[in-house]
């Protein structure tokens, strides 16, 4: 009995660990341009592939900062496509693009990893997560040694990330991150990160390049990379639904070096446990939304002594609020009187805050107003001139 | 660049203007040829001081705007403290309850009741951040408690509210004694006792304080129970006094935690309606909402806010990725299986995240089933309702029966929404991690204002801490005042907090946390701390060479030049 | 012919060309106004159109970030008709503008203080154009028409620059004052003209008393002057707006250059492509170099003070944040003062040839990139480069000229030798 007890707690440890309550996707291209329309596939194909396996689309960061669908030379409008049988639209009706065209920048990526965002900032464009939420980081794009371009203007580099990534590890910001980088040169991207608990992958070594898989003739470019279509392939074809419970190490055991052209890296050693656990995280750990389920008990409460318990709530609540009137009679509330006296004294100026017609003065006082200043400047100049001139 | 070979162009030519003659005589090329006319003292003054005032220029005001421009401003944080905090060096919360005792006695019996009793509540405690003071109701009124009156006026109602339970003391003659009720709606505990159980002054022990000690012992052991998985989950500072939890509590807690929504001052309730036909269209939720759902809320008041937003979707279809409902003989119902639940939302095509309010969204599905596919049921229990942790409760309404028209028709009444909004607020009340225990409702509200409070100053104290330790590791990120101003409100908020924790005043203790909370978050998240992207130094020197390298000839050239005669001049003297 | 028939027969003609055009083509001034060669962010008609609109309708000229150019020119021109209806008014008064900075700058012309000053007398002092040809030149210059015809407040600017200097060379102290206050209050730059200006001013009144009064009075009386009518017109501003707020919409937008809009200038596209971080730095560091000629020429050519100048508005339009051909124009119609200059340039040639390139190629690159969308921003920066450059060629080539005709004055012996630089 007593070994029982003392053992429990470290079986209970692992489980406790592995706990998450919520999944999120940040999905990045950071290519624009028609020739790149590969990189938005990829990003599009990843987000297909976790919206299906239940991420909710208020989870998913989507950065697209060109429009493929739309773009002029698209022979098929409308459409995005990552094979070239073209059976399968990923773009769909139902794409909610997040941060799109010239949002898609480096400081607005730090800022949605960080959460440093104005404060007007939509609740779908940021990142809420807590420390017991697992992420998916996928960014695709063009790259090279310790950096990737965003937009062909700027790039960021493996270091910002690798900060970025500790910013979030210090305000408890994630419990667990998977990073997806393909690009060239990709694993050197990872190869900054000194957070805990985040598993990264890539899709090739330093002075490696990554291929695109194959070229669709009519779209005229080629439609996906190598290493995104192999993830892909994986995805779809062996995590069917939900309930999968196929691992990480079952992901990684699937890249094969002949087919992707390049050597995809994986980085084990940040996260807590090593090798093995990482390995045993299941793919739905990241690209899905697990959620544990609790069922009621079954049948109906007592329904009746509910009713009767809000009756009483209620009138505890009438209680303590006639209490509350009470207190509030007995200490009359200096601050509220100057609190209200403040907006009265707002600042006489043209300037008005909110919604509101404006129409044109019809009085005169302006102008005369104006009038009379232009013409004290020129009386001013005339008397000087005047009287320079005697 | 062509700013650069502009200052080149125009001042190249005034040197180069600077006509032959005021040259100095001292360079060798010259003197094999011709020697220039000496120049006049007045030529000499002027260019010199016109390459002075370039040199001034650049001096007094290039410099400055250069170190202005250039540096990284970083206001002075108290790192220590917010260290401190974070590692809980400073603050050790300590919950002192104070339970009052309503006992008609004479003062002599009450005052010896009460000290036995919290002698036998001292021996029962195991966890010392968290006691029980028992003290006497007026009349008499405490000693201490007239002090308080004058110190300060708010102090005799609040004191009232700071009192965790008051205890009555009922003499009967008849039934089992001691027994004890826990009145369901208001803090109060009766224990019935026959008088003859009133210890006599003599006497160390006596079943009745005993019994009263393991009744309050009971009310408050989840509350503890509480309390100390928070102490042991928040930090390492604290776990040395920890009271040991058992396995299986620790996991309960543990399952508690996950499932409770974290803290916020408001929430967002979202009521959807879903259906997969075009019936029913409307229902009655507001009234609903008012009759079942706003009492619950109000009395959370003290504790968070609530805004309520409802919603009707019709023809929604389950996401294609999960199986579809079975027909089921022995239930005769069609049934969901349990691990399709977490599939059942369709997050990719029903409108469940609205990104209006402040704070988290709780959602509550209300979904009817199709008219050919119910009743729904979850296979293996039966029920109707499931709750999806930190993210709001399903419930599923079938109708009565297959007859019955009236409750599936355009529109659901009050009366048909009422067990599922029954089941809404027992999930709401997990979700916001009311405990299960003790029955008194407001018991477990000022048990969640207490955990509330601990876990708030626990959270800021981590933010600072987190913010002290961005501070130190990245040197290149800008650190504006305001930063330093939020974290030192939030620094006095926090000791403010804790004060009134010892003090025993939870409420006032969870409304400071919570704007120390709300300063720290500003801290942390204060948008102009992104830090400068990655330059390392040898791209700086790439920024300013061409740009500064073409000014700065000319203007080097020309000071050592000036110098160099100077020099000369000097030595010739 | 009379010099007074000569001056109304050219202002005449001036006028009629002018309202010709206004009148003739009535697309022709908004589609002048859109051009970014002629309108820039701080002198645009059609953003003054806008702030006149919210000036009007009692809204702050100033909210909404479109307009940036100076409070006091709202009642001026609320006074007039409105110009999208009853564009006449605004015709004229544009004209008028032109017509009195031709004035200022015969003015100029006839002090003589381009080649005899105080303290100096050119050698080739005969070698001049005449007052009248000077402002024909200025008229009749299509930089100067079409600044006009766009109605660009920088016509205003110049009007007070050019009447500075005409106040200054007659020695007029007050209305110097008066005028370099205007033209720094509407355009903010040319308070840099005030120490040579000062210099003018000084000297004209030296050679008018004969008893020179003490220099350290007089700039100390003139400095306080400038930096009172400044307020007090800064102060008037504020009344009228009813708020501090334009200083951050005027001044604000010319220091920090918030709107990248292309000009002819040399600023939008460095900073277009500056890194973030060192934005601030660099915006420093180019103020600070347009500001440090004025105090080295200053000292350097202390005799011919009106040649500083000069040579200041030159470097204006090459180096300041917003320049457009207003400011050029301005420059190339005060270089004509020095005729006497004209035969020391070596590179009048490349200079004019690269000032004709890029006022042809300049259009149709712009063209290129903004409509065609067949070249890109580098195109219409390439041209504003050989724009800069020919500029900067002229304002380098007539400081050599100017240093070369002081020496020449100090030695007569070296007169028409080659000069090496040692």
């Amino acid at each position: 009995m007593k070994f029982s007890s003392a053992i429990l707690p470290l079986l209970l440890a692992p489980f406790a660990a592995g706990e998450h309550t919520s999944n999120w996707a940040v999905l990045v291209s950071t290519s624009r341009f028609w020739f790149n329309y590969r990189h938005l596939a990829n990003v599009l194909s990843l987000y297909r592939t976790v919206k299906r396996l239940g991420i909710p689309d208020s989870q998913i960061i989507l950065m697209l900062p060109d429009d493929m669908a739309c773009n002029p030379r698209n022979a098929f409008p409308g459409t995005v496509y990552n094979n070239a049988d073209r059976a399968l639209d990923l773009y769909g009706d139902n794409i909610e693009v997040d941060y799109r065209g010239y949002e898609v920048t480096v400081e607005n990526f730090i800022r949605l990893m960080t959460d440093r965002v104005a404060e007007d900032m939509p609740r779908s464009k940021r990142l809420m997560t807590d420390e017991r939420s697992n992420i998916l980081v996928y960014m695709t794009g063009h790259g090279g040694n310790e950096f990737l371009k965003f937009q062909d203007a700027e790039e960021i580099s493996a270091y910002d990330l690798a900060d970025a990534f500790s910013q979030m590890w210090e305000k408890k910001r994630y419990h667990e991150i998977l990073f997806m980088i393909d690009t060239c040169q990709a694993n050197t991207m990872y190869s900054k990160f000194y957070s805990p608990n985040i598993l990264a992958t890539g899709s090739s070594e330093i002075d490696q390049s990554s291929y695109s898989h194959h070229a669709d003739n009519d779209v005229g470019v080629a439609v996906i990379d190598r290493y995104t279509y192999y993830n892909l392939e994986f995805l779809e074809t062996q995590v069917r639904d939900p309930t999968s419970k196929l691992t990480m190490g079952d992901l990684f055991d699937s890249y094969d070096e002949e087919k992707i052209h390049s050597h995809p890296g994986i980085r084990y050693d940040l996260f807590e446990g090593g090798e093995a656990v990482a390995r045993s995280r299941l793919v739905m750990d990241f690209f899905g939304n697990v959620q544990n389920v609790e069922v009621d008990k079954g049948g109906v409460g007592n329904e009746a002594q509910w009713r009767e318990e809000l009756e009483a709530i209620e009138r505890m609540i009438v209680e303590a609020k006639r209490r509350h009137n009470v207190t509030l009679n007995v200490q009359p509330q200096t601050q509220h009187v100057v609190e209200e006296g403040k907006p009265a004294q707002a600042r006489q100026s043209l300037k008005k805050e909110g919604a509101m017609r404006v129409d044109e003065e019809s009085g005169w006082s302006k102008q005369i107003v104006g009038a009379a200043t232009l013409l004290g400047c020129a009386g001013l100049w005339f008397a000087g001139s005047w009287f320079e001139s005697h | 660049m062509p700013p650069s070979e502009g200052a080149d162009a125009s001042s190249a030519p005034k040197e180069d203007a600077k006509p032959s003659p005021s040259s100095p005589p001292s360079l060798d090329a010259v003197r094999l040829r011709k020697q220039p006319p000496p120049e006049g003292r007045e030529s000499l003054w002027r260019r010199r001081s016109a390459i002075f005032s370039f040199w001034a220029v650049v001096l007094c005001l290039g410099l400055p705007v250069w170190w202005k421009t250039t540096a990284i401003y970083r206001a002075d944080l108290p790192l220590q403290d917010m260290t401190d905090w974070a590692e809980g060096k400073i603050c050790k919360p300590v919950f002192p309850l104070r339970i009052a005792v309503e006992a008609p006695l004479p003062p002599q019996d009450a005052h010896h009741l009460l000290r036995t009793t919290q002698h036998a509540l001292d021996d029962l405690n195991e966890f010392s951040a968290h006691h029980l003071r028992l003290m006497l109701a007026d009349p008499p009124a405490p000693a201490n408690a007239s002090q308080q009156v004058v110190v300060d006026g708010t102090r005799n109602t609040s004191d009232d509210e700071d009192i965790a339970l008051s205890i009555r003391l009922i003499p009967v003659e008849t039934g089992a004694t001691p027994r004890s009720h826990l009145q369901p709606y208001s803090p109060t505990l009766d224990v019935y006792y026959t008088p003859n159980q009133i210890p006599p002054p003599s006497s160390t022990g006596s079943p009745l304080a005993t019994f009263i000690a393991h009744e309050l012992h009971k009310i408050f052991a989840e509350e503890q129970a509480q309390l100390a998985y928070l102490l042991s989950t928040a930090s390492g500072g604290h776990s040395s006094k920890m009271k040991s939890l058992s396995p299986e509590t620790s996991a309960e807690l543990q399952r508690q935690s996950t499932r409770a929504l974290k803290y916020a001052p408001t929430y967002h309730l979202t009521f959807s309606l879903f259906t997969p036909t075009s019936t029913p269209s409307a229902w009655d939720i507001e009234s609903a909402l008012r009759q079942y759902v706003a009492p619950l809320l109000d009395s959370f008041s003290a504790i968070s806010n609530f805004t309520v937003d409802t919603q009707v979707q019709l023809y929604a279809t389950f996401s294609p990725s999960i199986r579809q409902p079975e027909y089921d003989e022995a239930l005769k119902a069609w049934t969901l299986r349990k691990e399709d639940l977490s599939g059942f939302i369709n997050a990719a095509e029903w409108p469940l995240s609205p990104s209006i309010g402040k704070g988290p969204t709780v959602n509550f599905v209300l979904y009817v089933p199709d008219k050919t596919q119910s009743p729904l049921l979850v296979k293996e229990s039966g029920a109707n309702s499931w709750l999806i942790p930190q993210w709001g409760g399903v419930a599923i309404l079938n109708p009565t029966a297959p007859g019955k028209d009236a409750i599936v028709s355009a529109s659901l009444t009050k009366e048909a929404l009422g067990p599922a909004m029954h089941t809404f607020s027992n999930q709401l009340i997990s979700l916001l991690g009311l405990p299960q225990m003790p029955s008194s409702l407001p018991l477990r509200i000022s048990t969640l204002a207490r955990v509330r409070a601990a876990s708030l100053i626990f959270s800021a104290s981590s933010t600072l801490g987190a913010l002290a330790q961005v501070y130190q590791k990245l040197p290149s990120i800008p650190v504006p005042d305001s930063v330093a101003k939020s974290v030192d409100l939030a620094l006095a908020h926090l000791q403010l907090a804790c004060d009134r924790l010892r003090e025993g005043r939870f409420q006032g203790a969870l409304e400071l946390a919570r704007i120390a909370e709300g300063e720290a978050e500003k801290a942390f998240f204060e948008r102009s701390m992104v830090g400068q992207v990655y330059f390392p130094d040898e791209h700086k020197v790439a920024v300013y060479l061409p740009l500064l390298g073409p000014v700065a000839v000319p203007l080097v050239m020309a000071a050592l030049k000036e110098l160099k005669s100077g020099l000369s001049a000097l030595r010739g003297r | 012919m009379p010099l007074d028939q000569q001056k109304a027969l050219l202002f005449g003609s001036a006028a009629a060309v002018r309202l010709l055009l206004f009148t003739a083509f009535p697309s022709l001034p908004n589609r002048l106004a859109g051009r970014v060669e002629v309108s820039t962010p701080v002198t645009s008609f059609k953003r003054l159109q806008e702030g006149l609109f919210l000036y009007t309708h009692n809204v702050s000229p100033y909210d909404g970030g479109v307009y940036h150019q100076a409070p006091l020119l709202l009642p001026l021109f609320s006074l007039l008709p409105n110009p999208s209806y009853y564009p006449f008014a605004t015709s004229v008064l544009f004209t008028m503008v032109d017509l009195l900075s031709a004035l200022a700058l015969a003015q100029i012309a006839e002090s003589g203080q381009s080649v005899v000053t105080r303290l100096f007398k050119s050698s080739r002092k005969d070698l001049r154009w005449s007052s009248v040809a000077i402002a024909a030149g200025f008229l009749f210059n299509p930089f100067t028409v079409a600044t006009c015809i766009a109605r660009s407040t920088s016509a205003l600017t110049n009007l007070f620059i050019l009447t500075a200097m005409a106040k200054a060379s007659q020695g007029a102290s007050f209305t110097f004052v008066l005028a370099l206050s205007f033209a720094s209050y509407l355009a903010m730059h040319p308070l840099l003209l005030f120490p040579p200006l000062l210099v003018l001013l000084y000297d004209a009144r030296a050679s008018k008393t004969k008893s020179a009064p003490s220099p350290f009075l007089f700039s100390v009386v003139h400095t306080l002057g400038l930096a009172a009518a400044v307020c007090a017109l800064l102060f008037v501003s504020a009344l009228l707006t009813g708020s501090w707020d334009f200083l951050a919409a005027t001044y604000g937008v010319r220091l920090l250059l918030p709107d990248l809009t292309p000009n002819v200038g040399l600023w939008w596209y460095f900073f277009t492509e500056m890194f973030d971080s060192f934005r601030e730095f660099f915006l420093g560091v180019f103020w600070l170099h347009v500001a440090s000629y004025m105090p080295g020429l200053t000292i350097r050519l202390r005799k011919q003070p009106l040649f500083v100048a000069t040579t200041l508005t030159g470097i204006f339009a090459i180096f300041t944040p917003y320049p457009s051909i207003a400011d050029a124009t301005l420059y190339l119609s005060l270089v004509p003062l020095f005729r006497h200059l004209f035969p020391l340039m070596r590179y009048t040639f490349l200079a004019s040839a690269s000032i004709l390139y890029a006022s042809f190629l300049g259009p149709a690159f712009y063209h290129l990139w903004i409509y065609a969308g067949s070249g890109n921003a580098n195109f219409f920066y390439a041209i504003t480069l050989v724009w800069s450059l020919g500029l900067s060629i002229i304002v380098g080539d007539s400081l050599y000229a100017a240093l070369r005709d002081e020496l020449d004055v100090e030695r007569p012996e070296l007169r028409g030798e080659e000069v090496k630089r040692i």
